[in-house]
């Protein structure tokens, strides 16, 4: 599963950003890093981009960005 | 001493930067403010003097104005770094601290918003961190001043770096390998090998086969999967800070500020509210700089500007000057800059209601809330915040587009610029608009929405057929709101008002009084009243006739649309000038003189034509290309022909 098919309020575990992009390169460096926990806190009106929380921080994210992020669910 | 001011952006550096300087300059609450490099000196010490570098995320640049930064770092004779973390959410700060320690240059960091920290109750261990990163750290708070000072004590001691040890971790044992191999060549190795590391060839490419074999080599046997050093290098050092913050920090839950922001961000990013919200906002910042309040505040400076007039006819009369002279006073100088600085309320009051929209953080949600529409039409939710800025000058709007990593968003950006009518066009729509229209501010959103309508067909047009297709991207943080400082907001503006007023006595004098020169003087240089006569009639007259379409062919008002050329400004003063009149009678008389349909033609055409000088400047700038720029003045010029010419023939003829 990759964050852009999340939905809202859903808080996941990153596993693996794929590629290796510039782009892909920017959203580690910001702390999007393999098992750290992210939540979708809204979409946008256009219903692009998302906004997400982590590390005590919030971010906005184009789907397509938010596509080359995969997570997996939180086993409670 | 040159000590560096280096941070994220948004973590308060351009605040700290104007408490330790005394210079104002422009703090928004939203990515990517300081876009050139700034200098001062500290007040306390002007021995020291401190460089301003945009904000970056990392050493590793992703978009121009990064660059700026990380060029500046490698390339300087640096005495200190002064690293600035936020230290509501350090972990991110400090991804870049690691970074900067690799340079191994002096370091001295700064934990900024101490006081928020505090007032959610948590602790943060600075001599936990300060150990661990072997760095001393000072708590401050830049907004309100508190310790700002504390760590200069420290400068003048501090003469080496001690570099972080990250323990047993093979991509760290990996980076100081890669650093033994590459020493020789590299200035700053421990960098360097970190970049080669993260995959960036620029240094590597440089070197020898057989080095770059060993390191390859290295790195092969470091990495365990997919052979994605730059990801596990990323974050095996994120990893890394996350556990040192666990340690250092008190458990965090979201704070005060941030739970504030949410629930605010419930209306103001709302899916169905958000975008009337956003129009409101617009229409309440031209409502509030041109309705009641604006045109108050203008028709007193007015009067005093009347009062000062009426006191220097006497003062010129009593001292019996020489008619010429005389003139020269009252008709060039005085009525041209006169003219201008009753403008200056509403635009302090645009600028007032710009800063605090940026400075809260309000921009930020705009380019989340339109950033999908955006995309459509070649542009990003970034641009918003460009073209917002564009409403106060042109020129800051420009430098603002360097935080657009797409290259593509970023070119039609600067090209739509010119199309958001900037403050000083709006003395003049005032004065058309007060001659001739009733209701203002309805009529000038009128004009505004006009132009907007044509950016993005515009827009459209650049995205379709000229720019090629690229990936476009959007990452940008989400600030905290939070209240502006009275004082920050009075230095906005008030520095605003210096520049205006320092416009108006240089740039607009020089242009009053060569529009006077040229009037008052005939072809074979005698002095005459009559301006018919003038070389600026004898010139205005061989281009009148192409606005003859347009129905503007007095050859004063095609004068003063060229005078516009050196600043959107004179156009007014060169009417003030040409008429012999003061503003306050500049309305009747243009009543008498043009039809209702050649108003509106005046009001499209200028609102369209040729961008002033300074931000001809800024756009050859970005650019780098004469050929080009030349281009967007004509392109602009006959587009605005073309569509006041349409707007005239039909209302001619209804």
């Amino acid at each position: 599963m990759t964050l852009d098919q999340c939905k809202c309020n859903e808080t996941v575990l990153i596993t693996h950003l794929i590629g290796a992009s510039p782009f892909r390169r920017r959203l580690m460096e910001m702390g999007l890093v393999p098992d750290t926990n992210v939540t979708i806190l809204k979409v946008a009106p256009f219903r692009d981009p998302i906004e997400i929380f982590f590390k005590n921080c919030r971010c906005i994210l184009s789907k397509n960005e938010a596509s080359l992020i995969e997570v997996r669910s939180q086993l409670k | 001493m040159i000590v560096a001011l280096v941070g994220n952006p948004n973590c308060g550096k351009t605040t700290l930067f104007n408490q330790l300087t005394g210079q104002n300059q422009h703090v928004g609450n939203f990515p990517g403010v300081t876009v050139e490099k700034k200098e001062g000196f500290l007040l306390k010490d002007p021995s020291v003097s401190l460089i301003d570098l945009p904000g970056t995320y990392s050493l590793y640049p992703f978009t121009l104005e990064e660059k700026v930064t990380l060029d500046y770092l490698l390339n300087q004779q640096l005495d200190c770094i002064l690293n600035i973390v936020d230290a509501t959410n350090p972990q991110r700060g400090l991804y870049l601290t690691t970074q900067l320690k690799d340079l191994n240059i002096p370091m001295i960091v700064l934990f900024n918003m101490m006081d928020e920290v505090q007032n959610n109750h948590e602790s943060i261990d600075l001599a936990l961190l300060s150990k661990s990163l072997h760095v001393q750290i000072f708590p401050i708070s830049a907004a309100k001043g508190i310790g700002i000072n504390d760590w200069t004590h420290s400068l003048k001691k501090i003469s080496s770096s001690i570099p972080i040890s990250y323990g047993n971790h093979p991509l760290f044992q990996l980076q100081k390998n890669i650093k033994e191999l590459i020493r020789p060549f590299s200035a700053y190795p421990m960098h360097d090998s970190a970049m080669i590391i993260q995959g960036n060839d620029s240094l590597f490419k440089q070197l020898d086969s057989s080095t770059q074999n060993k390191i390859n080599q290295k790195i092969k046997d470091s990495v365990s999967k997919q052979n994605d050093s730059q990801g596990e290098f990323i974050s095996f050092r994120h990893h890394w800070i996350e556990s040192l913050c666990e340690r250092a920090c008190s458990k965090k839950n979201r704070s005060k500020e941030t739970k504030r922001s949410l629930f605010i961000d419930k209306l103001v990013t709302h899916r169905f509210y958000s975008i009337p919200l956003f129009f409101i906002f617009i229409m309440l910042i031209y409502g509030i700089t041109f309705g009641p309040i604006g045109s108050f505040l203008s028709e007193i400076t007015g009067s005093f500007i009347n009062l000062i007039q009426s006191m220097l006819t006497i003062l010129l009369d009593s001292l019996s000057v020489s008619p010429w002279l005389k003139s020269l006073i009252e008709d060039g100088i005085f009525i041209g800059i006169s003219s201008i600085l009753s403008f200056l309320p509403s635009i302090m009051l645009l600028f007032l209601c710009l800063s605090f929209l940026e400075e809260v953080g309000y921009m930020a949600r705009v380019a989340f809330i339109l950033d999908a529409p955006m995309k459509k039409i070649g542009l990003c939710g970034k641009s918003i915040i460009s073209l917002l800025i564009g409403m106060g000058c042109s020129v800051p709007a420009i430098l603002s587009t360097r935080t657009l990593k797409n290259e593509k968003e970023r070119k039609i950006t600067v090209l739509l610029v010119p199309f958001i009518s900037c403050s000083a066009k709006l003395p003049v729509y005032t004065l058309i608009l007060m001659s001739f229209f009733s209701s203002k501010p309805f009529w000038l959103f009128l004009l505004v929405g006009l132009n907007l309508l044509l950016a993005l067909l515009f827009s459209a047009f650049l995205n379709r057929f000229v720019f090629k297709q690229e990936l476009s991207s959007t990452l940008l943080e989400l600030p905290n709101y939070r209240l502006p400082t009275f004082k920050s907001l009075f230095q906005t503006v008030k520095q605003k008002a210096i520049d205006f007023i320092v416009r108006a006595c240089t740039i607009l004098l020089i242009a009053s009084i060569l529009i006077w020169l040229l009037q008052s003087f005939t072809p074979d240089l005698q002095y005459t009243t009559t301006i018919q006569e003038s070389i600026l009639a004898q010139i205005a007259q061989t281009f009148s006739p192409l606005f003859n379409p347009l129905g503007l062919s007095d050859w004063r008002i095609v004068t003063a649309l060229i005078s516009g050329f050196t600043a959107k400004e004179a156009v007014l003063s060169t009417l003030s000038v040409l008429f012999q009149t003061s503003i306050s009678a500049l309305p009747t008389l243009l009543q008498s003189l043009i039809s209702f349909p050649a108003a509106v033609a005046f009001l499209i055409f200028f609102s369209l034509y040729t961008p002033c000088v300074a931000t001809i400047s800024a756009i050859n700038k970005e650019f780098k290309s004469t050929f080009f720029t030349l281009e967007v003045i004509l392109f602009q010029t006959s587009l605005a022909w073309l569509i006041a010419c349409f707007f005239y023939q039909t209302l001619t003829l209804l």
